[in-house]
């Protein structure tokens, strides 16, 4: 059976600037055959909650190089990236390491 | 389930118990106990290694509300309050440039920005200055040239660090050092107490610092005139203060960025000033870049963990249509080529690092550039 899942995401270190300048959301990804793991979360993140400029937060189909990505408070480069697959409750925090100029 | 692609072992490399909290450099798993031990010792091993900075000396620690620099503050009160034989030994205050005016913040943005670094600074107990970048209005012109060097700190003249520490710790004794690690203020500087609502320049003032910044003719010229101009009030805030040294919190990523943007901006020739531990151009005070060894990543990640406080704010404006600056492109260049290649980054700050600064020579008879305080070359 199909279940809804509940996550927070939160933007820091100025990547909220490109979400209304909101920092902590907390959402309910639809239910849908495809699994919700990172590669299909960030392209749900582009459509429904980016407010502008998408190539600031994603390049292709990942994050712009210079924005780190928690899962539960750990680096996902331990959990397999993209294909992380979220369970219920996931956080996933994107924290901006860009300067710009 | 095929194997993930970039999935690393999920236990610490360093103890091999705990659960591996992130990854650091290339492919080297930390649990966050291991990882919190690396990140304070670096600070201190920084410091020791390079042994500039004399006990008791006055630092000024310029503070931006960003990442680095607030991990910086933190690491600086941890350092100051260990136990009596490893502990830092060197008086901080904070210095905050507001630059609101040129990140095209309102009024109203720009104090609310200056409430939340008030707070900031306040928490840390350090005496603080807060300054407008209006401010380089004011600035005497002797700022463009290098200051007197200081005889009796160090060098040959005065005591070696190992005597300075050691006169220092036995000076300790005798005046019955009771262990309070937190250095008393100084009257000169703001107290660290409620202090009046900081006040903002005035629309003239405003107005004539954007007009000198609408003047530079592109990003690239203008992001080199901010920097230029924090620095020297940063450095005159020092000197006015009797500051001997200035603490900036240039990161390794800030740092190989910087090297490869100077580089493009013809200045190969100071690369080691620009981008070094120590920077000397301004003679009596001394520019050090205690954060230059920690990647961006490691700082977020410390900053995430334990709650550093930080205050982000716009970056300075562009204007319509213009091309992106060098220092843009750079910094999207070195990231883009870090994520197929995750040695890049480090690559260009070890070979930086080979680079050290020309030997001291007769200053006074070398020309200098007024702005950058460089030899000419």
């Amino acid at each position: 059976s199909k279940i809804s899942v509940v996550h927070c995401f939160y933007f820091r270190g100025g990547a909220e600037l490109l979400f209304d300048g909101v920092k902590k959301h907390q959402v309910t990804l639809p239910c849908q055959p495809e699994p919700w793991d990172i590669r299909n979360l960030l392209k749900w993140i582009k459509q429904n909650l980016l407010k502008e400029r998408p190539e600031l937060f994603m390049q292709g189909e990942s994050v712009r190089p210079g924005i780190l990505v928690l899962i539960n408070d750990a680096d996902w480069e331990l959990m397999g990236e993209l294909d992380y697959k979220l369970q219920d409750q996931d956080n996933v925090l994107f924290i901006s390491t860009l300067h710009g100029g | 389930d095929r194997p993930c692609p970039r999935s690393h072992p999920r236990t610490c490399m360093k103890c091999g118990q705990g659960t591996a909290a992130l990854v650091i450099r290339v492919g080297d798993p930390f649990c966050r106990d291991c990882f919190r031990e690396y990140f304070v010792h670096k600070f201190r091993a920084m410091l020791g290694k390079n042994r500039v900075i004399f006990p008791g000396e006055k630092v000024l620690l310029a503070l931006s509300g960003g990442p680095a620099s607030s991990a910086m503050v933190r690491q600086v009160q941890e350092g100051l309050s260990r136990e009596a034989a490893k502990r830092l030994r060197f008086v901080p205050s904070l210095v905050y440039v507001e630059e609101g005016a040129v990140c095209r913040q309102s009024p109203e943005q720009r104090e609310q920005t200056l409430a939340r670094m008030e707070t900031l600074l306040q928490a840390t107990g350090f005496p603080y200055h807060v300054i407008h970048l209006e401010e380089v209005l004011e600035l005497p012109p002797s700022i463009l040239q290098p200051g007197p060097e200081r005889s009796g700190t160090s060098g040959p003249s005065g005591p070696s660090y190992k005597e300075a520490v050691d006169s220092f710790i036995q000076q300790q004794r005798q005046e019955g050092d009771s262990g309070t690690s937190l250095p008393g203020h100084s009257t000169q500087d703001t107290p660290a107490g409620p202090p009046a609502t900081p006040r903002l320049p005035n629309a003239a003032q405003t107005q004539e610092l954007l007009r000198i910044f609408e003047a530079a003719g592109t990003a690239t010229a203008r992001e080199e005139l901010l920097q230029m101009l924090r620095t020297h009030l940063i450095v005159q805030t020092a000197r006015n203060k009797g500051y001997t040294k200035v603490m900036t919190g240039e990161s390794l990523t800030r740092v190989a960025i910087k090297l490869l943007t100077n580089l493009s901006l013809g200045r190969g020739a100071f690369l080691a000033v620009d981008t070094g531990f120590t920077d000397q151009r301004h003679g009596d005070v001394m520019v050090v870049r205690p954060m230059r060894d920690y990647t961006a990543k490691e700082i977020a990640f410390y900053n995430h963990f334990y709650s550093i406080p930080t205050v982000t704010v716009p970056p300075l404006f562009t204007k319509r249509r213009e091309k992106p600056s060098i220092h843009l492109l750079t910094e999207r260049f070195l990231l883009g080529l870090q994520e197929e290649f995750p040695s890049t980054i480090s690559t260009v700050y070890r070979t930086g690092e080979k680079l050290s600064p020309e030997p001291a020579k007769a200053s006074s008879e070398s020309q200098r550039c007024l702005l950058c305080l460089c030899g000419l070359d």
